[in-house]
């Protein structure tokens, strides 16, 4: 479905041009989970933001390519890439608390991506579609969140909207840039277990950037590993975690909390078999 | 609504404190109303049974009291050098400022906010940077002097309208609106310039918000972003703006009503103030200010329509 | 962007100079005595011996000018020198100490706020009379609450600050804080819009005096100048024009001057 060969990611904003992604390759299949895993400035977020097609400045170049089933982003028209963006590939952002238009409220917000890619479904049912995935993210009262204003409502939960607004036209893939880093302990573990309900759903890829492993453990199938802009690591959740060829992905996972490496061990044990047994269920 | 009524609280409260220091400053200037009324030939027997007679034997603040009603009821006193209702002098004159204030207000919020809104999105072009330069220049132009070319030009030069021809709107309504274009225009320009400087600032910043970003992760093009999602944040600090222009507007009306030979109330009010007509200065000034409140209060409404973020603290 | 600003303060320094140049030349030397009034060159256009051409009494504007802007330049410096000193003590005060006198204070502030100064500036001058002086004092009042207003705002910024908390606790004394700790941390704040209100000061100044109850003769003013130009518009354009465009120059250079500084 995705695939991302060679990417590389180069600004020309100071007088010595800067790369910031090396010869970045990914592939991903339908319905799949990859956690995209670095340290703060090794160009994960970068890489997302050009998969999702919102590195638009002058100052840079982007080379390679970026196949969106067979559709290469980089060089395909702008009004193509707009008719896949909302509609086939959504994104979540790290802050929900700003990635909120401020003076609307959260009803037309959640619609606008049905508005702008269904325009032929009428003002009642993309507000009965709207209320119902707010209901879907486990919002409580959907009708009267549909109604506030981003600033009445919890980081949480404006999180949950985000990602509501991102899921109302069904998207064959969400791309979830540190959905979580802004929020508490408690609320990071909802939105992972929301995420992974999600992606069980509606069948919907998921990749997931954080700099959190015990994160990426409970939630991805696979896992990708950063560092200074080009790919070290990547494999399976058991081969990167049961066996780290890199040093730093040793480090990485040695940085994470003692207990919790032990619980989240426990939990990704447990996640890949209950994964299994609901592939199985499905069938 | 709880809103509403504390603004409303807050805006009587202002109204009071304000004519009370008009009335406090012109109660304690040198000089007698009743000597200035009757002359300095007057006996002083019958000035002081004048004085009985206005009241200014009381108490200042019981004074301020009977003619603070009086004003709210729409006595505003007599005047010294007409011996005329003030009411009577200033009532068909508000109208006529009203007017240029709200032709010049139509006009800054008609041009600038277009034209702020292209600066931005056409940033750093040919028209962007004419336009930021001649912002500035205008920026110190003050309005009676481009009322004078706007005179010069448009009047004497290309006969689009006769200087000092002014018509009443009681005559003729278009014609009224027709002279009254060009001093609006004149107290507009400076403002107009302001106002689009603050708008090209205020889209540029706000387009580097995470909004934005989500805006376009959704399939916006540009166009619908900036309409859609930027301009109602990015009109916030435009709508201050415009509130505190407001006031200034009212009383850059006076001077350019000079120029235009406009009978509004700044006419009448430099005529007062030479005569030393005390009372119909007092309320005049008075009348300014309670408009410029009265803005205010309306601005701070509109204020709660565009950003739903304020609350009463 | 950064480089079109220091642009901006480039072009108002400059301008500035030369107007600063332009209105001291005006002090010690004119081309003509601006009160002298000659018949055969009445409203005469421009020429080499009068640059700016001459006026309805033949005086030489080129001088007049010179002097009008003199005038204007004291006005404005010193209604901007008593609204800074009245607005930076009073708001001094007002925002260290707070309390009910910073109540009673603000709220007359608010009020007073609701004047746009040029109006509150006529209130003034209705009651003292018109002339140079009774303009600056009347212009100097009308000024203080804005000035007041800043001040405060920064005073009560930074009275909690910790530098300010370390010289209380070295045992300085509340006006030792006020004036050598806090004063010279809010200067560039201050120094901002000393030169707003110096634009805001010349152009009421002007706006008063072409309304004719600011500056009266004899002395000159660039205000005056335009008013008495008004009635001879078509016939000397120039009467006005120039006058005009000083006016404006003084105003332009200040306000780049004061963008530049903003960084």
């Amino acid at each position: 479905m995705l695939d991302v060969i060679d990417l590389n990611l180069e600004f020309h904003d100071h007088l010595v041009p800067e790369t910031v992604v090396y010869d970045f390759d990914l592939h991903m299949e339908p319905g799949e989970i990859v956690g995209l895993v670095g340290e703060s400035g090794s160009g994960k977020s970068m890489t997302a933001l050009a998969i999702a097609g919102l590195l638009s400045r002058h100052d840079m170049q982007k080379r390679g390519k970026i196949l969106f089933e067979g559709q290469d982003l980089l060089t395909c028209r702008r009004s193509e890439l707009r008719s896949l963006q909302g509609d086939d590939i959504a994104m979540i952002f790290q802050e929900p608390m700003t990635s909120l238009n401020p003076v609307y409220r959260i009803g037309p917000q959640v619609e606008e991506a049905l508005r702008i890619h269904s325009p032929g479904i009428d003002k009642e049912e993309r507000k009965r579609r709207a209320i119902q995935m707010l209901a879907d993210v486990d919002l409580e009262e959907p009708e009267r969140v549909y109604d506030a204003y981003p600033h009445q409502l919890s980081g949480g939960m404006r999180q949950r909207v985000m990602i509501a607004a991102a899921m109302i036209c069904g998207p064959k893939l969400l791309i979830a840039d540190e959905p979580t880093t802004a929020l508490d302990v408690t609320v990071q573990a909802q939105i992972v277990k929301l995420l992974k309900r999600i992606n069980r759903e509606k069948k919907t890829a998921i990749l997931f950037i954080s700099h959190d492993l015990s994160l990426i453990r409970q939630l991805c199938q696979r896992v990708v590993v950063m560092q200074g802009g080009r790919i070290v690591e990547s494999g399976s959740i058991e081969e990167v975690y049961g066996s780290p060829r890199m040093e730093y992905t040793q480090k990485l996972i040695a940085a994470i909390p003692r207990c919790e490496k032990k619980y989240a061990r426990r939990q990704s044990g447990k996640s890949a078999q209950s994964a299994k047994g609901g592939m199985q269920d499905g069938r | 609504m709880k809103y509403f009524a504390k603004k409303l609280a807050g805006l009587i409260a202002t109204l009071l404190v304000v004519s009370f220091l008009v009335f406090l400053a012109f109660a304690v200037i040198p000089g007698d109303p009743a000597t200035a009324m009757l002359g300095t030939e007057a006996t002083p027997a019958r000035v002081e049974a004048l004085r009985e007679e206005l009241g200014l034997n009381a108490p200042l603040i019981e004074r301020y009291a009977k003619w603070i009603a009086d004003f709210v009821r729409g006595d505003m006193g007599t005047s010294y050098s007409y011996h005329m209702a003030v009411t009577e002098m200033i009532a068909d004159k508000i109208p006529v400022t009203l007017a240029l204030t709200a032709i010049s207000f139509f006009l800054i919020v008609v041009i600038s906010i277009p034209l702020g809104i292209t600066c931005a999105r056409y940033m750093d072009g040919a028209l962007d940077h004419i336009i930021v330069v001649a912002n500035q220049v205008i920026m110190a132009v003050p309005p009676f002097f481009s009322g004078i070319l706007i005179t010069l030009v448009f009047g004497l030069v290309l006969h689009l309208f006769t200087p000092g021809g002014y018509v009443s709107y009681r005559t003729d309504w278009a014609r009224f609106l027709g002279y009254m274009f060009f001093p609006a225009l004149a107290i507009a320009l400076p403002k107009i310039a302001m106002s689009t400087k603050l708008l090209r600032t205020s889209v540029l910043s706000e387009m580097k918000a995470d909004y934005v970003r989500t805006a376009y992760s959704r399939g916006n093009g540009t166009r619908a972003v900036l309409y859609r999602h930027v301009l109602k944040n990015a009109l916030i600090p435009v709508v201050t703006f415009l509130g505190m222009a407001l006031s200034d507007m009212v009383a850059g009306s006076i001077i350019v009503e000079q120029v235009f030979n406009v009978p509004g109330l700044g006419r009448i009010l430099l005529t007062s103030i030479s005569n030393r007509d005390y009372p119909v200065v007092q309320a005049i000034i008075v009348c300014i200010a309670f408009l410029v409140i009265l803005i205010n209060f309306l601005v701070d409404l509109l204020y709660k329509l565009v950003d739903p973020r304020i609350t009463m603290e | 962007m950064k480089k079109k600003r220091s642009k901006n303060f480039t072009a108002g320094a400059i301008l500035t100079g030369v107007m600063l140049l332009f209105v001291l030349v005006g002090f010690f030397w004119t081309p003509y005595d601006p009160e002298t009034m000659d018949k055969s060159v009445k409203l005469a256009g421009v020429s080499f011996a009068h640059p700016m051409g001459c006026d309805n009494f033949g005086r030489d504007i080129l001088s007049r000018v010179l002097k009008g802007s003199g005038t204007t330049f004291l006005v404005a410096v010193g209604t901007v020198a008593i609204g800074t000193l009245c607005g930076t003590v009073l708001g001094a005060f007002t925002g260290y100490f707070g309390g009910i006198v910073d109540e009673v204070f603000m709220r007359i502030n608010d009020a007073l706020f609701a004047f746009p100064s040029i109006l509150l500036g006529l209130v003034f001058i209705s009651l003292l009379g018109s002339g140079k002086y009774n303009v600056i004092v009347a212009l100097g009042i009308a000024f203080v609450p804005s000035f007041a207003r800043i001040v405060r705002g920064e005073f009560i910024r930074c009275k909690n600050l910790d530098y300010v908390r370390s010289a209380k606790l070295a045992g300085a004394g509340d006006l030792r804080i006020m004036f050598v700790h806090i004063l010279p941390n809010i200067l560039t704040v201050l120094s901002s819009s000393v030169m707003i209100g110096f634009n805001n000061a010349v152009l009421a100044e002007a706006g008063m005096s072409y309304l004719g109850i600011g500056v009266q003769p004899p002395d000159a003013s660039l205000g005056r100048m335009l008013s008495e130009a008004q009635t001879y518009l078509f016939s000397a354009p120039g009467y006005a024009l120039f006058p005009g465009i000083v006016l404006i120059l003084m105003v332009l250079g200040f306000s780049l001057l004061s963008e530049g500084l903003k960084e």
